[in-house]
């Protein structure tokens, strides 16, 4: 009988190197089926970590700049959702693998971006974090771009632009960090209050992963354009990467920052409204989706606001984040799932309107469903916080009538596309387990549910605006007003991408400009020099020369006569 | 003579000696000439290996030879020599192996290796100089051997290309010499000291000190590439593969850069140095030298000058990191001695499969290739990302010490520094990647085979995979003892004065 440390131990260990023992498995082409039809293993095994929590952490000093891997309160819930996600992501994979071309390519960069995911969710220090990140971030590049069609192709540059300047942004941050920390483990990063430029870097370099209203617009188009289990992992488990990284590297709790609290508020509520705003426009669920984890990240953003805003409060608040994003990953994996792989073209239709109406319901937060809690976290949140942020509470039922809407709208793209879609393989299975995952939530913390539940006015503001949400789309849905239409798709996936898109070819345009004048401003000092040397040279060695060798070798000689005579002067002196 | 100096003797000796002799070996005697070579790098390996093992034991190593009357001959094993004599045995052990294999079956090969054997036997008595005249002996002595590398091929391009390479290193060794002839007549012997010979020194003239720093740096910044002296680097990309290989990682351009960290370690001292106010130009113009490689990197559509123009902007970060004078700094510019040469070796290692398997020589053809060479690909993608400076591979070790070690100095500018050249880097570096993985290969190279169970010749293939591994541990497990970063935390500890 193994004791209970050991067989934890053995988890975290897994965890983290079984992706890379399947890359070196990789390299054998007979065992690739294998390799394709273990990619939940690894999912698997993070999953029952997060249930059974290490008690040490494993310390590679010689990692890297020393590295430390492990359980705390800050990521348990992390490694949970990252896990569910991805072990979605690779279920759907096992078959999509097998079928789609580039196959290998595929598989690795699904392999490194889950382990660069899995390794940032358990790094205990900053160096190992930045280093997951990079990877999960630039191997999901490979997922993004997968297809190589004309939107995927514009997608992976929005993203892998987007990345870059992400990794640069982070790297400033890091050594800003190191600069004023002893020691880079979490626990001691943040012994002095960081420079404001470090965390104007921080929050810009995870604001691009999280979706951070205007770094965002490489989400939707990601989302849209990768094949259906890489979004997944995108949606369900990447995008809380960036979120864990805010929560790693700021020093929310430790120190008075009053006004990054407030640009954490403003940036989230306008991140909440953005999202719902050009969310419901996309005619791609998937792009919808997109903007709705936009939104969403923006309600996340007022828990930091709050905890940058009232330190002392941070403790209390932490664990209702966590549930938020618990909840949230469950719930956009579901609707991923189902909207990616068209599991609702197959099977009776209305057990798939009831079915997938579960998880609709949860994001807008109705009463027994998940979002409520979550919500009614985020409300007591703001409740005990100070200064402006309990006048936020209407908000947030504003949100979820904009949330009814766009899950609405979800709803009806999903349903109107053609019956003959054909569901990927798994894809429903898939589906119904993150759903009861999702629908069981509630149930993990009973006493908070009850008590979210006590108050029946909290039900019933949470319940009206969704009732008038869904009249609205009743409504919309029935009558199809003529100008709505030209409402729709009146911004494009991706929003300003395509005005980024223009300036940033302008911005080319210009450094290849200044690099053919550095050119050509090298090219004639250098014509200048070299025919001056040559010129010097014929004085010193006047004898016409006939081939290269005879050149090169009174050269030499020239050059050891004029060394001999400078070391004889030397000498002599 | 004691084994002790007799060993620094024949670790010199273990590359003259096959190289004389591989000049009298006949062309068609390929085995001979091989064993030779092969002879050669593995005892030199061995040789290294025993001075390490005896430094690491406390022994010191010095050979001293009267040259001239008050002029010796000195050979030293320090922490800073052994570092960059390791890194060139290496790197010559594989290049061989390389150049043997890219060079079957052309001409002249025994001129090629002979004049191979002599660069790196100049390269390892720059590494292992003891003063500054036995270094400016070495460092002519190299540009005189590279010379025929450069124009091996003899085609008339390559003729021009030799011509310039001379003009500009000829002219720097005369600056070179100047600078050292004119110290030595003020401060006497210049024997390489930690924290510096002339730091203490109150006798000599501030101004005068400052002019000789000039022409040494100058001296040295023509191999060192320091804008403006690069002109020769681009120009002298005809050379063959293995060539450009040694040039760019570990021979020339890293002479100038190890002497830079001489001169401004072991001369002037860095807390010496930094009173004359010389370091902060220095800085300057390596700062300025990064970012104008990369801009110029980018505009290349041939591989190899893209290359090349990176190696200008990449060698600069060891002048960089020298230059900003703090402790942590130093660890980042002398521990990029080793990562970059590692990198930048494998890069060209690639080119040179690309154009030799696949005749491939320009950016613009390497659509697809990523599927006919998935492994000389796979190494050149861990070399690009590293010269981005993507964790954890070694490029990042050398970025993460000198931007610390910047914000340390309190010089936050160089952060920008490092920030602009690393999305410089990107904009290069992921087009060849994204054209080589993602696009549909294209070209009439599609239609070459195979010649062999391996994607190109195994002694082509080897090569890069060894580098490519080398890049990433060093950075992977850079806190491990017996990486180049606790190697160069060992040195930066001796240099500065406690």
């Amino acid at each position: 009988m193994m004791a209970y440390e050991n067989v934890t131990m053995w988890l975290l260990l897994g965890t983290l190197t079984l992706p890379w023992v399947s890359l070196a498995l990789l390299t054998v082409a007979r065992l690739r089926p294998w390799v394709r039809l273990s990619l939940p293993l690894t999912p698997l095994i993070a999953l029952s970590l997060a249930v059974f929590p290490p008690v040490d952490s494993v310390d590679w000093q010689g990692l890297l700049l020393g590295s430390q891997f492990g359980l705390d309160a800050v990521n348990r819930t992390f490694l949970g959702v990252t896990s569910v996600a991805w072990l979605a992501a690779s279920v759907l994979a096992t078959s999509f693998a097998k079928q789609t071309s580039h196959s290998n390519r595929f598989v690795v960069c699904f392999l490194l971006a889950m382990a660069g995911n899995f390794a940032l969710v358990l790094s205990q220090d900053a160096v190992s974090f930045y280093t997951a990140f990079a990877l999960m971030s630039l191997a999901a590049y490979g997922l993004v771009n997968h297809r190589g069609d004309d939107a995927s192709v514009f997608a992976g540059r929005v993203y892998i632009g987007l990345a870059i300047a992400g990794e640069l942004l982070l790297f400033a941050a890091l050594l800003g960090i190191a600069h004023g920390a002893t020691d880079l483990r979490y626990p001691l990063l943040f012994e002095t209050r960081p420079a404001d430029w470090t965390i104007a870097c921080a929050v810009l370099g995870f604001g691009i992963k999280a979706g951070l209203v205007p770094l965002h617009v490489s989400l939707p188009l990601a989302y849209a354009a990768a094949p259906h289990p890489a979004g997944v992992a995108l949606a369900g488990a990447m995008l809380n990467a960036g979120l864990l990284g805010w929560l790693r590297w700021l020093p929310i709790g430790s120190f008075d920052l009053s006004a990054w609290g407030t640009l954490f508020v403003v940036a989230g509520l306008l991140g909440t409204i953005y999202g719902v705003a050009l969310g419901v426009q996309q005619r791609l669920p998937r792009a919808l989706l997109g903007y709705s984890s936009i939104s969403q990240v923006g309600l996340m953003m007022l828990f930091i606001g709050a905890g940058l805003l009232a330190p002392d409060h941070w403790p209390v608040v932490l664990p209702l984040l966590s549930f938020f994003v618990l909840h949230h990953a469950l719930a956009k994996t579901a609707l991923f799932c189902a909207s990616a792989s068209g599991v609702a073209q197959r099977g009776p239709r209305w057990f798939w309107a009831i079915v997938l109406a579960l998880p609709t319901l949860a994001l807008i937060g109705v009463p027994l469903s998940s979002g409520f809690v979550a919500k009614a976290g985020l409300k007591s949140t703001l409740t005990s916080a100070a200064g402006v942020l309990p006048a936020l509470i209407p908000w947030l039922t504003l949100a979820s009538l904009g949330t009814t809407l766009l899950m609405a709208r979800w709803f009806f793209l999903v349903f109107r596309a053609p019956r003959s879609a054909t569901p990927a393989a798994y894809a429903p299975w898939v589906t119904l387990a993150v759903i009861l995952a999702l629908v069981a939530t509630p149930f993990l913390t009973p006493e908070t549910t009850v008590a979210s539940l006590k108050t029946g006015a909290a039900a019933w503001t949470a319940t009206w605006p969704v009732l008038l949400g869904a009249v609205i789309a009743a409504a919309i849905w029935r009558y199809r007003p003529r100008h709505l239409g030209a409402l729709v798709a009146l911004v494009p996936n991706g929003d300003i991408a395509w005005t980024m898109k223009r300036w940033l070819s302008h911005l080319a345009t210009w450094i290849q400009r200044i690099a053919t004048a550095l050119e050509r401003f090298w090219q004639t000092l250098s014509a200048t020099l070299t025919t001056s040397v040559a010129r010097l040279w014929r004085l010193i060695q006047p004898a016409p020369t006939a081939g290269g060798h005879d050149n090169w070798a009174a050269s030499i000689s020239t050059f050891l006569v004029v060394l001999v005579v400078i070391a004889l002067f030397l000498v002599l002196s | 003579m004691s084994w002790n100096s007799a060993l620094l003797f024949l670790i010199l000796a273990s590359s003259l000696v096959p190289g004389v002799m591989i000049f009298f070996v006949k062309e068609e005697s390929t085995a001979l000439r091989s064993t030779l070579n092969m002879l050669g790098a593995s005892v030199k390996l061995l040789l290294v290996g025993a001075l390490i093992w005896g430094v690491y034991q406390g022994q010191t190593f010095e050979a001293r030879l009267s040259l001239l009357p008050q002029m010796d001959l000195v050979l030293h094993a320090d922490a800073l020599s052994l570092l960059f004599v390791g890194l060139s045995s290496v790197l010559w052990f594989v290049t061989t192996i390389y150049a043997i294999g890219y060079l079957e079956n052309s001409p002249k090969r025994s001129r090629f290796f002979g004049f191979f054997s002599l660069c790196v036997t100049a390269t390892v008595g720059i590494a292992l100089s003891g003063n500054l005249i036995t270094f400016l002996i070495f460092y002519e002595l190299l540009t005189l051997a590279t010379y025929p590398l450069v124009v091996h091929r003899g085609t008339k391009e390559s003729l021009r290309a030799g011509r310039v390479y001379l003009a500009y290193t000829l002219a720097g060794g005369a600056l070179l010499l100047i600078g050292v002839v004119w110290l030595k007549s003020l401060a006497g012997p210049l024997d390489f000291t930690a924290t510096g010979v002339l730091s203490g020194r109150t006798d000599l003239d501030p101004d005068t000190l400052r002019w000789i720093f000039l022409l040494l740096i100058a001296g040295l910044g023509v191999k060192a590439a320091l804008v403006p002296l690069h002109g020769w680097l681009p120009v002298s990309m005809v050379a063959p593969a293995p060539v450009s290989a040694l040039l760019h990682a570990v021979a020339v351009v890293k002479a100038g850069a190890f002497g830079i960290v001489r001169v401004v370690y072991d001369v002037y001292g860095v807390e010496f140095a930094a009173d004359l106010g010389v370091m902060m130009p220095l800085a300057i113009a390596a700062a300025i030298t990064i970012v104008y490689g990369s801009v110029r990197a980018l505009s290349q559509d041939g591989l190899k000058p893209r290359l090349a123009y990176s190696t200008i902007s990449q060698v600069s970060y060891i002048a960089l990191g020298t230059a900003i004078a703090g402790p942590i700094a130093t660890i980042g510019g002398i521990v990029h001695l080793v990562h970059q040469g590692l990198m930048k070796i494998t890069l060209f290692f690639c080119a040179g499969n690309l154009a030799e398997t696949l005749g491939i020589h320009r950016v613009s053809d390497m659509n697809g290739v990523g599927r006919r060479l998935p492994k000389t690909m796979a190494a050149f993608t861990v070399a690009a990302l590293g010269m981005i400076g993507v964790p954890p591979i070694a490029g990042f070790v050398s970025k993460w010490y000198i931007g610390t070690g910047a914000l340390a100095a309190g010089q936050g500018w160089v952060l920008g520094v490092l920030v602009t050249s690393s999305a410089l880097n990107a904009a290069y570096f992921l087009p060849i990647l994204y054209r080589a993985w993602f696009k549909p290969p294209t070209g009439e190279w599609q239609e070459r085979l195979a010649p062999s169970r391996f994607e190109t010749h195994w002694m082509l293939l080897a090569p890069p995979l060894v580098t490519a591994a080398l890049a990433l541990a060093f950075g992977l497990f850079a806190n491990m003892d017996g990486s180049a970063l606790t190697w160069a935390r060992l040195i930066a500890e001796r240099e500065y004065a406690p």
